[in-house]
């Protein structure tokens, strides 16, 4: 099996009135493990559909290894799809289902069978081949459902939303047998999500939706780290949030008044002094007052400590600094972090950890 | 056309469309265009090739009741011979005569009209026929008081040149009309004369056929109702399955053979009149007993018994939807029973209410079974029968067509006001 | 003390109430037993009547049970006759009415445009049209347009037109809990439209196929006022049944009444059985 790329250019989806996706251009590589990553509606779905062929687009062009699909019906397309309710053949058994595809090409039942089983090793479904699907457990019906998708070599392999339905122990489990497979395999993955963890922790590089528009493509690391929009930003991961207005610009760095007091971070996007802006900044990235040891130059706040969460390896704190709420992730170090139950405390962060973006986008939310 | 070329391909769109297109054209639509043109088809049979025709099947009929006569008068005559006496059941008056009994295998006039359909059939009570049922029949005719021997002679005689004089007329009348023909056919032109020369009887008839459909159909709501909501809402699952198969047999069983059920009661010999004769009320011995078959009243209550089941499941499949907590709500409020029924059943079953009141009324106003086989053609015909009879007896297809166009725009009519008095559409209507 | 609790006003209604509620469950308590017995009554006398001796079916004048009946009904040559032509009348039909019935409900579950409520209507209205309507038209068309004189033809083909709708419902209601996923996983996987249709459509439709004939033969084989009009000279085993009803009343009736009560019974509760155990599991 060899994976291929997949180019989107230019391609837009309009329903009557209402636009599903805006013009796209985008670029997945062969062999890559891609995700689109976006709240429900996002038109990620409709991305992923486009790709296979049961929607034709309204305009542009999608290209899978450097051939157009346009007229090519999805039965004729080097994709596999694997839906979100899996869609397993109910009437079919275990290995009829994985060689559904091979049946179709009018390969020997002989031939098939064997091919089926091959499979069904892979995804250590052995011996389960008679079986009805339904008297598989979720997780085995997940396995099913790559092997009869991978039966057919697809050079590009679409998952829409596939662990969703599943639990959250077998979820993180099939993440890294996913990737596994898709290091094995070399197919093409494009993997549809709107969980953040699914799409962090797999993909090569992720592409992060919203309202029909993709907004930032990149590797994990950067779309965690460099927010590209305020929509990232705020969607991957959790934020604390500050509003204020742009008081001047120094280089990277923008001074900002916020009710809390005058901040500095670095300004992603365009924005002048006057503008509204927000700051982000990770709850990790905040500390508490006292525990600096540099001399870097750091934004303090003061706050008035609401909760305090213990969640394993993390101390979570839930503050509130004036009008603001403000989480601080602290990593539990076994015997301070108990006394910080109430009670004001001083915050702080450095410049560099926090970032200042125009409300623009964000404002239509 | 685009969605269905997506989901099932070309090919079989074809064959989907192909077989729908077929359907539709040579079982729906062109055959009720052809009844329709046939009902704006007015035939003029005044013309002289129409009077001929009409003079043949005259001397045709007379032929065939001669012959009739005179297989009786030859079977009294031998009967007579034989015991010696001219005592005997020898039914001057022959069969009963054909539009009493209109059933296309039992008229006993070949030769009259032009349906196929009317062939004497093996059924004909002939002497070898095993059909027991015809013998104490209300149908058996009078009895006519013996004639002597020598007088049913002379009338054999006299028959039998009457007829030899009829085969000549026939013989000279058909060899004109095969050379009329050619030139002066019986004149058709579309108007709609089939409509406006409906007999008032016949108009009459349709009325009091709609009336009485429309009765049976209110009948069989207020029968019903009650035992489909008691069904839907009744609480063990055995109570249940017992009410399911207490309504669904009697409802699977044939039309016919529920109607034959209520004729066996009501039978002059019947049930109720036994009934009655053990109550003291009449004396079956000295000949007395009601005649409860072949009178409108009797017509009607089979009918109810025929179709009003069709009223139970569809107010049954809606009441079973209806959340019955909101019946539990209505009444912890304080509601009382009717106007819990009215304010949360009643609107909840509408579209069964519809779907129960239109399939009524329907079989109802259509019914050609009830009337025929509890009226026994002794009392006033239905409008099934009238139609019937203008295919089968006048030989008249448009005048048919005209009536069966009536009886139907009379039923969708029926169905349109119960769509717009129920608020419902047409998918919910058929389900 | 002219205060009165709420609490009190609570404790004098609910017994009321329960008051009125036992009484009116009483009443539709005997209301249903005497509708059950309207509908039965004259069903049992007609299953006793089959085995009266007398000649008249009756069962207030008993003459001696006699199965005398039952041997009478295999040597009656019309009444067999009419069961074959029943029979092959009804295989017509299903031959006819299930490729029909399931084209038109795959036509009408995937159509998308506002003919689709057009083309239901055209094809639900022979089940809204009156029997002996149906049966006039077959009639006329068939023998109008192609010289076609009535008989078990026409027959099937008038029973076959409304039936075919009855069929159409069905599919669609199945077609209608069809997960659309399961045919694009299909073509997915390259299978053409012939192929999704045979190996996915077909086989999830099969019960459905099962129930449409087996109630097609049932509508076909009881059917009255449609094939009284489009049969002609011909007879099916009801026709045949009307006909002798219309000279008076033959315990031979009685004796395919008895026939098919019995069968009636037997299907209506294995039916309702397997309907409990389905709805239970």
């Amino acid at each position: 099996m060899h994976g291929q790329d997949v180019v989107l250019d230019g391609v837009s989806m309009r329903f009557g009135d209402f636009t599903a996706v805006q013009p796209t251009d985008l670029t997945i590589n062969a062999g890559e493990f891609f995700s689109i990553l976006g709240p429900s509606g996002c038109g990620k779905t409709t991305i992923l559909r486009m790709i296979s062929g049961f929607l034709d687009p309204s305009a542009g062009d999608v290209r899978i290894g450097g051939t157009s699909m346009a007229g090519i019906r999805p039965n004729a397309r080097p994709t596999a799809l694997i839906f979100q309710n899996l869609a397993l053949f109910p009437l079919m058994s275990v290995w009829e289902n994985v060689a559904f595809g091979l049946e179709a090409r009018g390969v020997p039942k002989k031939v098939r069978r064997q091919r089926a089983e091959e499979l069904l090793a892979m995804v250590a479904l052995t011996g389960q081949g008679e079986k009805k699907p339904t008297e598989l457990s979720g997780g085995q019906r997940q396995r099913v459902a790559i092997a009869r998708a991978l039966a057919v070599e697809p050079a590009v392999l679409l998952l829409d939303e596939p662990l969703s339905a599943l639990d959250l122990k077998l979820r993180q489990h099939m993440r890294s047998e996913l990737k596994d497979l898709q290091r094995k395999t070399g197919v093409t993955f494009i993997y549809i999500t709107h969980d953040q963890g699914e799409a962090l922790t797999m993909s090569d590089r992720v592409a992060v939706m919203n309202r029909g528009v993709v907004e930032q493509v990149a590797s994990s690391d950067e779309i965690y780290n460099q927010p590209g929009t305020p929509f990232v930003a705020s969607f991957v991961g959790e934020q604390n949030v500050f509003r204020g207005k742009l008081s001047g610009l120094d280089g990277e760095i923008a001074r900002v008044d916020t009710p809390q007091g005058e901040m500095l971070a670095r300004l992603r996007g365009r924005a002048g002094v006057g503008d509204e802006v927000m700051i982000f900044v990770r709850p990790e990235r905040v500390g508490l007052g006292g525990t600096g040891t540099d001399d870097a130059p750091r934004n303090r706040l003061r706050a008035t400590i609401e909760r305090r969460d213990l969640e394993g390896p993390f101390v979570n704190l839930h503050c509130r600094a004036g009008d603001a709420p403000v989480t601080v992730h602290l990593p539990n170090s076994g015997d301070t972090a108990s006394s910080l139950a109430s009670g004001e405390t001083d915050l702080a962060f450095r410049p560099s950890d926090a970032i200042v973006m125009p409300v623009g986008d964000l404002a239509r939310e | 056309m685009n969605s269905l070329v997506k989901s099932y391909g070309k090919g079989l769109t074809g064959i989907f469309l192909a077989l729908t297109a077929v359907w539709i054209a040579l079982l729906i639509v062109l055959p009720q265009a052809r009844m329709i043109e046939r009902a704006f088809t007015y035939v003029d049979r005044s013309g002289d090739a129409a009077t001929l025709s009409l003079e043949i099947d005259r001397a045709y009929t007379r032929v065939f009741d001669i012959d009739t006569d005179l297989r009786d008068l030859r079977a009294q005559l031998q009967a007579g011979q034989e015991a010696g006496q001219a005592a005997g059941g020898a039914p001057a008056g022959g069969l009963p005569s054909p539009s009493l009994v209109p059933s296309p295998s039992l008229t006993p006039s070949p030769s009259l009209t032009p349906s196929p359909s009317l062939t004497p059939s093996p059924s004909l009570p002939s002497p070898a026929a095993p059909s027991p049922g015809v013998a104490p029949s209300p149908f058996a005719p009078p009895q006519q008081a013996a004639l002597p021997l020598e007088e049913v002679e002379g009338r054999i005689v006299a028959l039998e040149e009457e007829k030899a004089g009829l085969q000549g007329r026939i013989a000279e009348l058909e060899a004109i009309e095969a050379e009329t023909t050619k030139t002066a056919g019986i004149s058709e032109s579309y108007s709609a004369k089939n409509f406006t020369n409906m007999s008032e009887l016949h108009f009459r008839i349709f009325l009091s056929t709609i009336f009485y459909a429309l009765c049976v159909t209110l009948l069989s709501f207020v029968v019903c109702y009650p035992v489909a909501y008691a069904a839907a809402t009744a609480k063990s699952a055995n109570k249940v399955a017992l009410m399911m198969l207490g309504l669904i047999i009697p409802y699977a069983i044939n039309e016919l053979l529920r109607i034959f059920s209520w004729v066996m009661i009501l039978e002059k010999q019947g049930i109720l009149n036994g009934v009655l004769d053990a109550l003291g009320l009449i004396d079956m011995q000295a000949g007395e007993g009601i005649r409860f078959v072949a009178s409108n009243g009797a017509v009607f209550t089979v009918m109810v018994y025929a179709y009003v089941l069709f009223m139970v499941f569809p107010i049954y499949n809606t009441i079973e939807t209806l959340d019955k907590n909101q019946i539990e709500a209505a009444r912890d409020l304080g509601s009382s029973t009717w106007r819990i029924h009215w304010r949360v059943v009643l609107p909840h079953a509408k579209p069964g209410i519809a779907v129960g009141a239109i399939m009524t009324f329907m079989l109802s106003a259509g019914s050609i079974a009830v009337p025929e086989i509890v009226g026994r053609g002794l009392h006033p015909d239905w409008f099934a029968q009238v139609i019937y009879r203008r295919f089968f007896e006048a030989g008249s297809w448009n005048e048919g067509a005209a009536y069966s166009l009536a009886l139907l725009v009379a039923c969708i009519a029926f169905i349109l006001v119960n769509m717009a008095v129920f608020r419902v559409g047409i998918r919910d209507i058929a389900k | 003390m002219t205060v009165i609790t709420a609490e009190q006003i609570a404790a004098g209604a609910a017994p009321r109430r329960r008051r009125i509620r036992d009484w009116s469950d009483a009443v539709l308590s005997g209301y249903l037993l005497l509708f059950f017995a309207y509908m039965f009554l004259p069903l049992m006398f007609m299953v006793a009547a089959a085995f009266n001796a007398n000649p008249t079916p009756s069962v207030t004048d008993w003459q001696g049970f006699t199965l005398k009946w039952f041997q009478a009904l295999p040597r009656d040559a019309r009444f067999v006759q009419g069961l074959l032509h029943s029979l092959a009348i009804a295989g017509g039909v299903i031959v006819i009415s299930i490729p029909l019935g399931l084209a038109g409900a795959l036509i009408l579950t995937r159509l998308q445009s506002r003919a689709s409520t057009l083309l239901y209507t055209v094809l639900v209205s022979p089940i809204l049209t009156p029997g002996i309507v149906l049966g006039a038209t077959t009639m006329i068309f068939w023998r109008d347009a192609f010289g076609m004189e009535a008989g078990l033809f026409t027959a099937a083909i008038a029973q076959a037109a409304f039936i075919a709708s009855y069929c159409m419902l069905m599919f669609m209601a199945r077609l209608q809990r069809q997960d659309r996923a399961l045919e694009e996983a299909a073509l997915d996987l390259g299978a053409s439209s012939v192929f999704v249709f045979r190996r996915i459509t077909l086989p999830f439709l099969m019960p459905t196929m099962l129930t449409a004939a087996l109630i097609s033969f049932l509508q076909s084989i009881e059917n009255y006022n449609t094939t009284f009009f489009a049969i002609g000279s011909s007879w099916t085993l009801v026709t045949e049944i009307g006909a002798r009803m219309r000279f008076g009343l033959s315990p031979m009736i009685n004796v395919i009444g008895v026939i098919f009560v019995v069968i009636t019974v037997v299907s209506a509760t294995i039916w309702v059985l397997a309907r409990r155990r389905g709805g239970n599991g």
